[in-house]
C-alpha cells in the first residue's frame, strides 16, 4: 500500500541518515567501469560484432495494418488484400475488441464467413487467442479455413470509429517448419544518417523433412517502405533481384533514430508456389562520433600503472556520451596476436584542440615483448541509446608513449579508483514502493519492457526484496540500468532479478557502471528469467503493430537481434559469468495447443515463452539454468507468467545476492 | 586500558618500536547506527616529554566501512578525525552510501601517501588496510603532553550493519631524551640544564663533543682542529672542558673518545 507521508518519511530518512546525495539538491551520480577482456574474450569472438547475416529478421506468414473505414451510418469496415496459394489459412485479425468483430473472406466469386455467420461456419476453426502481447486486454479469435488459390479480400465489420486501427496476420495452417520463410538482413553493421539503408532480402524454403538445413527460395519483393524516427513514410528507391534469387531493397538517405522497414514479397514454397510473406524491420539510424584515425597510448598520470587509450573522434557536440572499444593485438611483421580488448562508455572530450574518447587499462594486463607493436583492430563507436554502431575501423595504430611490458604483475583492482565519475547523473530516487528500509541490502526484482505491473509476487521472497517500478515505459538497455540505479540508490547493496528486458538492464548495469550491485554479498549476482538477451523477433513486429493499432510503448532496438548484437559485443565474459539466465516454453498439449501465443508463435522459433525463444534468453559466458516446461511470458497466455513460479522464486530468492 | 602488550601487536611492534610506545583500547562492539567510545590511559609519570609524532591503528569488522568515523581524542579534548565515512561524498564511484567494503586494519598516519577517506575497493577484504593517511592531522597533538586519558570515538551513522572494534592503538613518540631524565632535550638545552657546545641540538652529555668537524667520527681531521686553536679561546668548539682554553685536558677528552661517535 502506497502512502504519500511514508513516501515523504522515507526520503527524509534517506537524507538525514547520513545520505546526502539522496536528498534532492544532490543527485547521485554514477561512474563508469573501464573494461578489459582478455585475449580469449577477442580469439572466441565474445567481444567482436557479428555480421548482419547473423541476426536476420524471418517471417513466415503475412502481417497487414490497416483501419476501419465507414461502411455505413453504424459500421465500420477494415480490408486486407492479398494473394493466396492455395491451402488451409490462419487468419487472426488484432486489435481493439477483435474478438467481436465480424468478418468473411472472399477468394473470386465465392465468399467465406467468418465469425457471426450463420452459414458455412463449419468450414472455419475458431480459437481465442489473447493479445495480451499487444498490450490489448480483450482477446481475439483466430480463424483457419481451407481456401483456393487467388486474390483473396478479408473484410471486418466492427462498430468502432473510423480510423480505429486493425491488422490481421495470415499464415498457412500447419506451416511452422514446412513454411517458407522471407529473410532480411542489414547489409551494413554501420548505418548512418544521412547515407543509404540497405537490406539483403532472401528466401528460405525448408528442406524435405524439415530436418535439414533451410534451403535458399527465390523471393520476389514486391514492396518496401520505411517510417522514419519523425513518422515519414519512404518507398524504397531501389529493389535489386540478385541471380541468386535474392533481392535489395535500399532505402537513399536515411534519417537518425529507429526507423521501421516493411519489406513484402513472395517467396516460393517446396512446391515452387509463390506465398506472400511480409515483415517488420525494426532498425536504428547512428547519428555521432566517428573516428578520426589517431589513437594515443599513454601513461595516467594519477593512477600507477594504469594506461590510457584516447582514441581520436570527430563529434559534433562535444558532451556526446558513446560506447567505444578496440581490440588490442600485439604486431610483430607476420606475427600477430590479440592481447586484450577495452571498452566503455566515455563522454567526447576536447585537449589540446583535439576531440578523443579515453579508454584505459591497467598495463600489467598487456605485456608487448621486444619489437612488437601495439595496434587496436576492430575498434567500434556505438550509439549509448540502443547501441547502434556509429562507426568501426578495422585497425588504428596508436601512438604509443609508454613500454607495455606487464611482466604477469598482478592485475590491479580498478575498483580501488572508480571510474570516470559523472556521466549519469541519476535522478532523485522515487522511492515508489518502501518495503526494506532505506540503507538496506535488498533482492531488487525488475519487470520488463513496457510492464503495466511489476510481475513478481512478492510474498514469494523474503521481507528484503524490494519491487522495482518504472511502469509502461520504454526504455533502452543503458536507460533502464540507470533507472534501476537510480531508484535502487536508496539501497546500499542489491542483486538484481529481472524478468525480460529487466534482465538485459542489470546485465548492462552491472557491466558498465559502478552501482549497488557490486556491492552485494554472496550470491547470484543477476538472475533473469525470459530475457531476450539475444532479442527476439517480434521486436519489430510489435513496434508496427502497436503504431499501427495506437498501442504499446514504441520501439525499441535493444530488443531486437540486432540491437541485442551490437550490445552484446561490448559485454566481456566477466561480467556475463555474474548472469544467471532461466528460460521457459509453453506446455505441448496435444490437439490443443503448441504455443504460448497463436500470435506471436507465427514469428518465433520454438522452444520459446511467447515472447522470447530460448536460444535467444541465453548467452555464451552467463550461467544457463535452464529451460523449464508449462510457463510463459506473461500473463494471458496459454500457459501462467513464468514469474508466477513459486518453485523458481524460490530458487531466485534463496539464492539471490543482495 | 594497557600498554601494548596484546599478541595481536606483535607483528607491529617489530617495525613500531623504534617510533615509540603503543597504547592500546580494548576491543568493543560496534553497535549499529550508535556510537562507541574507548579509552586508555597514558599514566602520569616524572617524563614531562611531548609528543612529536602520533599514528593510530584501528582493526574492526564491518560489512560497510563507509558507516564508519573514528576519531581520537586527546586528553585535553584535542581532537583529531581519522576517517569520516571514507567513499562520501561521493564523486560517482563507490555510490551515496560510501565504500561498501569489509573491514578495516590500517595505521593511519600523516605520512602516508593515500588518503583514508577516498581509499576504497570492491574486492579488497580489509578495504582499508596499510597506512592511509587520516582526513584529520595527527601533527595537531604535537607538543602536547601524552599522559591522561585518550579516546577513540567510533560511530556508525547508518542503521542495517554493525560491526566490532578488534583492536586500536595510539603509537606516540616524544621528544628525544638522550640523557634520559624525563626532559626533552630541548628543553634541557633551552634551560641550561644540559650544554650543547656543538650545537646540534642534543645535549653534550649524549653527543660526540670531540667529532669538531662533525663527520660522525673523532679522527685525526678533529685532532687537526683542536691542535690549530691550542691555547686561550674562548668559547671556540675545541674548548672541550670549557675553561676557556685549548690545553691538554681538552686533548685527553678527544682521545679518549676516539673513532666513530656513539661506537662506545
Amino acid at each position: 500500500m502506497r502512502s504519500w507521508s511514508r513516501l515523504i518519511l522515507v526520503i527524509a530518512s534517506a537524507c538525514a541518515l547520513g545520505a546526502p546525495e539522496l536528498c534532492a539538491a544532490d543527485a547521485p551520480r554514477m561512474a563508469v567501469k573501464r573494461l578489459f577482456a582478455p585475449a580469449a574474450d577477442v580469439e572466441q569472438g565474445i567481444v567482436r560484432l557479428p555480421t548482419p547475416e547473423a541476426t536476420p529478421t524471418r517471417s513466415q506468414a503475412a502481417v497487414f495494418t490497416g483501419a476501419f473505414e465507414r461502411a455505413t451510418e453504424r459500421s465500420r469496415v477494415a480490408r486486407f488484400a492479398f494473394a493466396h496459394g492455395g491451402g488451409p489459412l490462419r487468419l487472426i485479425p488484432l486489435g481493439p475488441e477483435a474478438c467481436r468483430w465480424r468478418g468473411r473472406v472472399v477468394v473470386g466469386a465465392e465468399t467465406i464467413p467468418l465469425a457471426g455467420s450463420d452459414a458455412l461456419v463449419s468450414r472455419v476453426s475458431e480459437r481465442y487467442a489473447s493479445q495480451a502481447v499487444l498490450g490489448i486486454e480483450d482477446a481475439t479469435r483466430t480463424y483457419e479455413l481451407d481456401v483456393p488459390a487467388g486474390p483473396c479480400v478479408v473484410e471486418f465489420w466492427s462498430d468502432l470509429p473510423e480510423g480505429a486501427g486493425a491488422a490481421l496476420v495470415v499464415a498457412e495452417v500447419g506451416g511452422g517448419d514446412d513454411a517458407p520463410a522471407l529473410v532480411a538482413s542489414l547489409a551494413t553493421r554501420v548505418n548512418r544518417a544521412g547515407a543509404p539503408l540497405e537490406f539483403v532480402v532472401r528466401g528460405e524454403s525448408p528442406a524435405t523433412g524439415g530436418l535439414a538445413p533451410a534451403v535458399s527460395a527465390p523471393v520476389d519483393v514486391i514492396g518496401a517502405a520505411v517510417t522514419w524516427s519523425d513518422g515519414a513514410v519512404e518507398q524504397s528507391s531501389v529493389v535489386r533481384s540478385l541471380k541468386d534469387g535474392s533481392a535489395r531493397v535500399i532505402f537513399a538517405g536515411a534519417r537518425a533514430g529507429e526507423a521501421i522497414v516493411r519489406i513484402d514479397a513472395f517467396v516460393a514454397d517446396a512446391r515452387g508456389v509463390p506465398r506472400q510473406r511480409s515483415l517488420f524491420y525494426l532498425t536504428r539510424i547512428a547519428d555521432g562520433a566517428v573516428f578520426a584515425g589517431a589513437a594515443r597510448v599513454h601513461r595516467d598520470p594519477s593512477v600507477a600503472h594504469w594506461i590510457r587509450c584516447d582514441i581520436e573522434v570527430a563529434s559534433a557536440a562535444t558532451d556526446e556520451t558513446v560506447f567505444a572499444c578496440a581490440e588490442l593485438w600485439a604486431i610483430e611483421g607476420a606475427r600477430q596476436r590479440a592481447v586484450g580488448w577495452i571498452g566503455g562508455l566515455a563522454e567526447v572530450a576536447v585537449e589540446r584542440g583535439g576531440a578523443f574518447v579515453r579508454l584505459g587499462f591497467d598495463g600489467g594486463q598487456v605485456d608487448l615483448v621486444k619489437g612488437e607493436r601495439l595496434v587496436l583492430r576492430n575498434a567500434r563507436l556505438h550509439e549509448r541509446d540502443g547501441f547502434a554502431p556509429l562507426d568501426v575501423r578495422a585497425e588504428i595504430v596508436p601512438e604509443l608513449e609508454v613500454a607495455l611490458a606487464g611482466g604477469g604483475r598482478a592485475a590491479l583492482d580498478p575498483s580501488a579508483w572508480g571510474g570516470e565519475p559523472g556521466l549519469a547523473s541519476v535522478a532523485v530516487p522515487a522511492v515508489s514502493s518502501f518495503l526494506p528500509p532505506v540503507g538496506a541490502h535488498v533482492l531488487v526484482l525488475s519487470h520488463g519492457y513496457c510492464a503495466d505491473s511489476n510481475p513478481w509476487p512478492l510474498a514469494q521472497f523474503a521481507g528484503d526484496a524490494w519491487p522495482y517500478e518504472n511502469l509502461e515505459t520504454n526504455l533502452s538497455n543503458d536507460a533502464f540500468a540507470v533507472d534501476i540505479a537510480s531508484r535502487a540508490a536508496q539501497f546500499k547493496s542489491y542483486g538484481i532479478v529481472g524478468h525480460s528486458q529487466g534482465g538485459c538492464a542489470a546485465l548492462h548495469l552491472y557491466t558498465f557502471y559502478w552501482s549497488g550491485l557490486d556491492w552485494a554479498g554472496p550470491g547470484r549476482l543477476m538472475q533473469c528469467v525470459g530475457s531476450p538477451l539475444e532479442g527476439t523477433p517480434l521486436a519489430g513486429n510489435l513496434a508496427a503493430l502497436g503504431s499501427a493499432l495506437g498501442i504499446q510503448c514504441g520501439s525499441n532496438f535493444d530488443i531486437t537481434p540486432d540491437g541485442a548484437a551490437a550490445w552484446l559485443a561490448g559485454i566481456p565474459t566477466a561480467a556475463r559469468a555474474r548472469l544467471h539466465t532461466y528460460t521457459t516454453t509453453f506446455t505441448n498439449v496435444p490437439f490443443f495447443y503448441d504455443y504460448c501465443n497463436i500470435v506471436t508463435d507465427i514469428f518465433l522459433s520454438d522452444p520459446e515463452d511467447g515472447v522470447v525463444e530460448h536460444a535467444a534468453g541465453h548467452i555464451v559466458g552467463a550461467q544457463d539454468m535452464g529451460l523449464k516446461t508449462g510457463w510463459c511470458h506473461v500473463s494471458g497466455m496459454r500457459d501462467p507468467a513464468q514469474t508466477g513460479d513459486s518453485a523458481r522464486n524460490a530458487v531466485l530468492n534463496a539464492q539471490g545476492a543482495r | 586500558m594497557m600498554k601494548t602488550a596484546t599478541a595481536t601487536f606483535v607483528a607491529a611492534l617489530c617495525c613500531a618500536a623504534a617510533r615509540g610506545d603503543q597504547w592500546c583500547v580494548a576491543p568493543a562492539a560496534i553497535a549499529d547506527a550508535g556510537t562507541v567510545t574507548r579509552t586508555v590511559i597514558v599514566p602520569p609519570t616524572a617524563d614531562v616529554r611531548t609528543i612529536v609524532g602520533a599514528r593510530v591503528r584501528v582493526a574492526a569488522t564491518h560489512p560497510w566501512v563507509g558507516d564508519l568515523a573514528f576519531r581520537v581524542r586527546h586528553p585535553s579534548g584535542v581532537e583529531v578525525v581519522l576517517v569520516d565515512r571514507p567513499g562520501i561524498p561521493s564523486v560517482g564511484f563507490p555510490g551515496p552510501w560510501g565504500c561498501g567494503g569489509d573491514n578495516i586494519d590500517c595505521w593511519f598516519d600523516d605520512a602516508a601517501v593515500a588518503a583514508a577517506e577516498t581509499t576504497c575497493s570492491v574486492t579488497a577484504v580489509p578495504v582499508l588496510a596499510g597506512s592511509l593517511r587520516p582526513t584529520g592531522v595527527l601533527a595537531s597533538l604535537k607538543g602536547l603532553a601524552p599522559q591522561g586519558v585518550w579516546t577513540l570515538i567510533v560511530s556508525d551513522s547508518v542503521a542495517g550493519d554493525a560491526g566490532q572494534l578488534t583492536a586500536a592503538c595510539i603509537e606516540i613518540t616524544t621528544a628525544p631524551d638522550c640523557n634520559v631524565n624525563g626532559i626533552d632535550d630541548a628543553v634541557d638545552i633551552a634551560a641550561g640544564t644540559s650544554a650543547d657546545a656543538d650545537e646540534d641540538g642534543v645535549p653534550d652529555e649524549c653527543g660526540c663533543v670531540a667529532d669538531l668537524d662533525g663527520d660522525g667520527a673523532v679522527t685525526g681531521a678533529d685532532l687537526a682542529v683542536l691542535l690549530g686553536a691550542w691555547g686561550s679561546c674562548a668559547a671556540c668548539g675545541a674548548d672541550l672542558t670549557g675553561d676557556g682554553q685549548v690545553l691538554g685536558d681538552d686533548l685527553a677528552v678527544l682521545l679518549s673518545s676516539w673513532g666513530a661517535c656513539g661506537a662506545s
